[in-house]
């Protein structure tokens, strides 16, 4: 009789065991998810606040292109001028 | 009391059962929930990658088009450096030229007497085989336009600027025969008056390059007292080493494209044009094809270039 109340307290402590660690786990899990969301959240609002702002930028680059058409053809000029001496060189 | 004993083991056996189907059910419950929680986890980690990456791409891009914007307000510091390296490698290549280490050749189209109203229409050629020349301007006749009395020129001289082509001194009179090479100061003053009036018009280009009205021979005697006063102002003279003839009586496109092409026989070329002239118009665009076909690079004039005398 006392064999059998050894072994089934065994097997209890062990199941108490594997319980413990799956509160564990749980927790753990739980917190993870929790923590994971929050920085999806973060960064989608990041995400979101960069759009906006690369939106905006381009915008400002397409304006001062159109502004700056002339300098850049002027630029691109004086760069494939060099490009050509440089080669002669 | 062997009886009591064995019955209470028995109910310690009993409890014991009793908490351990409690507590099995409850684990795989618990097992069972933290698969599916590892399931989410993992899912919702994938997700926060897949937004990390999007966040850093839209980041990278950001910086793309900040590293252009920058480009963008900096062209002009950035055109000034670029056309100063030019400049030096031009005159390190002029000097392989002229000492015949290179077969390079390099033509410089110049205008001179200008600006006149129809300067618009050889700007456009220029703009249109992407060439930049030089422009000898003169006030000749104030600030209309020589050959349309009715427009004013004076805009012409930020469109030099803007194009980016050099723009040189011819003198503010032009007048050959109304005493410029009368003395020296009178061609001094001529041509600090019109360095003055490019500067006004253009909001401070200095000009640094002058061409004698007719050719530094027209200046005879004067000459050398002539370049060594332009000296001390930092002005180099140059004359031209071929031309069309549209400065005399010029009276067909063929005569043009003749003198043109009979003149063009150095490594290095400087071409007189002058921007007023129909037949000049009509030949300008074969000429600068004639000038790439035979291998000459086209740039415009520069302090430094070996074809500016300094003496």
């Amino acid at each position: 009789m006392k064999k059998i109340i050894v072994i089934i307290t065994i097997i209890l402590i062990l199941t108490s065991t594997v319980l413990t660690l799956n509160i564990v786990n749980y927790c753990i899990l739980t917190n993870n998810i929790e923590s994971t969301k929050e920085s999806i959240k973060q960064v989608n609002k990041k995400d979101t606040d960069n759009q906006e702002n690369y939106n905006k930028l381009e915008k400002e680059y397409e304006d001062l292109k159109k502004e700056k058409d002339n300098d850049l053809k002027e630029y691109e000029t004086w760069e494939n001028l060099l490009k050509v001496i440089k080669e002669k060189l | 009391m062997g009886k009591s004993l064995k019955s209470n083991q028995r109910k310690i056996i009993v409890i014991l059962i009793v908490i351990l189907v409690l507590l099995i059910p409850i684990n795989i419950y618990l097992y069972l929930n933290n698969i599916s929680l590892k399931k989410e986890y993992q899912s919702l980690n994938k997700d926060y990658q897949t937004n990390t990456k999007d966040f850093k791409n839209e980041s990278n891009k950001i910086d793309e088009i900040k590293d252009k914007l920058d480009k963008l307000n900096n062209l002009s510091n950035d055109t000034k450096k670029i056309k100063e390296e030019l400049f030096k490698d031009i005159k390190i290549l002029e000097d392989s030229i002229l000492n015949n280490k290179s077969n390079s050749k390099i033509a410089y189209l110049t205008f001179d007497d200008g600006p006149y109203y129809s300067t618009y229409k050889f700007l456009d050629v220029l703009d249109q085989y992407n060439v930049k020349a030089t422009f000898f301007t003169t006030s000749i006749n104030g600030t209309n336009c020589f050959d349309d009395n009715t427009k004013n020129c004076m805009a012409l001289y930020k469109e030099y600027v803007k194009r980016g082509h050099t723009i040189a001194n011819h003198t503010y009179t032009h007048g050959i025969f109304k005493g410029l090479y009368s003395s020296i100061d009178n061609f001094i003053n001529a041509v600090k008056k019109q360095e003055e009036k490019v500067k006004t018009e253009t909001d401070g280009y200095i000009t640094n390059i002058v061409r004698f009205p007719g050719g530094s021979v027209t200046a005879g005697r004067l000459k050398s007292g002539i370049i060594k006063e332009l000296q001390k102002l930092n002005y180099g003279y140059v004359d031209w080493t071929a031309e069309d003839g549209d400065g005399g009586n010029l009276t067909s496109r063929t005569a043009a494209w003749n003198n043109f092409t009979s003149t063009i026989n150095e490594k290095i070329e400087v071409v007189l044009f002058h921007d007023f002239n129909k037949y000049t118009l009509e030949i300008l665009p074969d000429a600068i094809k004639y000038l790439e076909d035979k291998g000459y690079i086209l740039l415009p004039l520069f302090y430094e270039s070996n074809m500016i005398k300094k003496s």
